[in-house]
């Protein structure tokens, strides 16, 4: 029964995750751009995630430390400093884009006004995090999420070149735009490789428990998980290519992205997109507070834990509650979710090296590892991602500025 | 990393400055998107497709992004060169921003979606 | 005891012997001067002594942090495993002051134990 659960962990990780507002706006962004020519940078980033969260789910696992913990002890009190500090910016950035992103599809969903449904989006997951079990929280928000497979429906519905749609992932550099090609790629693997996820799924699993013996679970839910976010973000790719390229439209709104499921399949479809909208990024919301929450926790040595119960690690309940306040006044300043998106996403790329590379190291130590160290196809791999990450993150800034944030 | 975040906010903030052709382009074209969109929407609205509340609401986003470009088209500094084609286009968004509006208030209409989706289309030279 | 300090001792939870976690090890009191093999006598627990791990930023946060130091004899150790694990409780060693103190305010809250 618990793999069942566990399963259902980086199920509700990987859609909550991997198709979060960020996800949204990028794939379909992208599609409405440039077409098909980016499918490519999708597997790239979907291998690029299950890598990263494999070898954290192998630490939690073997050596009974998530993230943070490992990160400190490996590179130190100042460069884990560093690392928590543009993570905890980052990650609070994040949560505000996708609590503006709940109350929008709430807004959509129920006409409500836009101001009183972010309030009532803080207070409505404060109130379900604080009274439901992790187990019930990842099964709602998990399987509500799925709810975003209409857009696979809707993709297929739209009839798209399938010739084109398989040329567009062979890699290849766009014929003009090259600024633009450049920055979505940017953006869609900064999408793809949240970090807050990878540090909710190895939290997550020393609070199930995990030993050496659910390493081969821990891959089998990094690789099915992601590899279903992976699937829905070529999805909405098609979409934005089949639907919005050649209308001339670029989606600035999440109504626009909804849109995208209704054209080709009317009411039904629509409202399963912002029932899906709402729990993906609803329970994206959830996995990135608790990240912070974890993150701050660890690093400075509290308890911590969901299973602890608010009476047993209060730091730890109080940080994620402020948290949550602190982006409702994010939003309630009335930035745009999408714009903040953008900035989020951007950065968090920018700030990736500094846990990637600790975590690299620490899952080749044999100290900590024993036998369940990286082998050699992690190390390639871990490599490999390690100078596209390095590569990605030097790229992000000028590329955002020389592109005026997407808008060229 | 600070001061890469320090850079991209002055340089993105200096885009609400004066309009140059560069803008005047880019505004063009997501005046157009907007166009474009209204009509995707109107045009599920005449075939009963759109549920009322997000027609209504989406509507409202889209004549709000319009009515913002209207403002500041209209009261923005320009290069002289090009100042009538930007005043041109503050009036194209403000009708886009009528037009949209009259979706936004008959939501459940067939027949004013109906119209409200030929005007955009035209509006918007959409396909 | 010979351990290698940096690798297991540095920065790594402490835990008290419920198995509570308390704070991670700041700091380290080491004894022994030239010509004598270094000796750990106490670990250091605490914002206060961020300071001294990393400058002005260090400072900073441990100032946010509310700056508080405390020491940990090192007879109080049990052992050095992947964290280092205490002989007694946290609040008789003053450890994990920050929840014991908040604890009563987030138990009023209802549900505060599921």
């Amino acid at each position: 029964m618990s793999k069942v659960l566990g399963l259902a962990l980086g199920i509700l990780a990987a859609i909550g995750g991997f198709v979060d507002i960020g996800d949204l706006v990028f794939n379909v962004s992208a599609g409405a751009t440039f077409g098909y020519e980016l499918m490519w940078v999708i597997p790239i980033g979907v291998v690029g995630i299950i890598v990263y969260s494999e070898m954290c789910g192998r630490v939690a696992a073997v050596s009974g430390k998530a993230v943070f913990d490992a990160i400190r002890e490996r590179v130190g009190f100042k460069a884990g400093l560093g690392a928590l500090v543009s993570s905890e910016v980052v990650n609070l950035m994040t949560l505000a884009a996708e609590v503006g992103g709940v109350a929008i599809a709430l807004q959509l969903l129920s006409g409500l006004p836009y101001r009183w449904l972010i309030v009532l989006a803080i207070v409505a997951l404060l109130v379900v995090i604080w009274v439901t079990s992790f187990e019930w929280l990842e099964r709602i928000f998990g399987y509500g999420g799925l709810c975003m497979l209409v857009f696979a429906v809707a993709a297929i519905k739209l009839g798209p070149s399938w010739t084109d749609v398989g040329k567009g992932f062979i890699p290849h550099i766009a014929g003009d735009s090259k600024l633009l090609y450049g920055y979505f790629i940017i953006g869609l693997l900064g999408a793809a490789l949240t970090p807050y996820e990878v540090y909710f799924y190895s939290s997550g699993g020393i609070e199930d428990q995990w030993s050496p013996k659910d390493i081969g679970l821990n891959r089998a839910n990094a690789i099915i998980g992601y590899g279903l976010g992976g699937f829905l973000s070529l999805a909405l790719m098609v979409v934005g290519a089949a639907l919005f390229l050649s209308r001339g439209i670029s989606p600035e709104h999440l109504g626009t992205i909804a849109l995208g499921a209704e054209v080709p399949l009317g009411q039904i479809g629509l409202l399963l997109a912002l029932v899906g909208i709402l729990f993906a990024v609803g329970g994206a919301s959830i996995d990135t507070v608790f990240s912070g929450a974890y993150n701050l926790a660890q690093f400075c040595g509290w308890e911590w834990g969901r299973y602890r119960h608010a009476r047993g690690a209060p730091r730890f309940a109080l940080t994620w509650i402020v948290l949550l306040v602190l982006a409702m006044g994010i939003v309630l300043t009335g930035v745009d979710p999408v714009v903040l998106t953008e900035y989020a996403v951007i950065f968090s790329v920018v700030a990736l090296p500094l846990t990637y590379i600790p975590i690299l190291l620490v899952a080749n130590d044999r100290a900590y590892m024993g036998r369940y160290g990286n082998g050699r196809l992690a190390n390639v791999l871990g490599l490999l991602y390690l100078v596209v990450i390095v590569i990605v993150a030097l790229s992000a800034v000028p590329l955002m500025i020389l592109t005026n944030v997407g808008q060229n | 990393m600070c001061a890469g975040v320090c850079g991209v906010f002055v340089v993105a903030g200096c885009n609400g400055g004066t309009v140059d052709r560069h803008a005047l382009t880019n505004d063009s074209s997501t005046l157009d998107s907007i166009a474009c969109e209204g009509a995707l929407l109107a045009h599920d609205v005449a075939r009963g497709r759109s549920p009322v509340f997000f027609a209504r609401e989406q509507a409202e986003e889209l004549r709000i992004q319009s009515s913002n470009f209207a403002d500041a088209l209209s009261r923005r500094k320009t290069i002289p060169a090009i100042k009538d084609q930007v005043r041109q286009k503050a009036k194209y968004a403000a009708t886009l921003a009528a037009t949209l509006q009259q979706l936004h208030n008959h939501p459940s209409s067939r027949s004013v979606a109906a119209s409200v989706e030929r005007k955009l289309k035209k509006l918007g030279n959409c396909s | 005891m010979e351990i290698d300090i940096g690798l297991h001792l540095l920065d790594h939870q402490l835990l008290d012997k419920d198995g509570r976690r308390c704070g991670n090890a700041d700091d380290l009191a080491i004894e022994g001067g030239p010509g004598e093999t270094p000796e750990v006598v106490a670990i250091l627990v605490g914002p206060g002594f961020w300071g001294q791990r990393a400058g002005w930023i260090g400072k900073l946060a441990g100032w946010i942090g509310g700056g508080r130091r405390v020491r940990v004899d090192w007879s109080d150790v049990d052992k050095v495993d992947s964290a280092i694990e205490l002989k007694r409780g946290a609040t008789e060693l003053g450890l994990g002051r920050g929840d014991d103190r908040l604890r009563p305010w987030i138990a009023k809250i209802p549900g505060a134990g599921r």
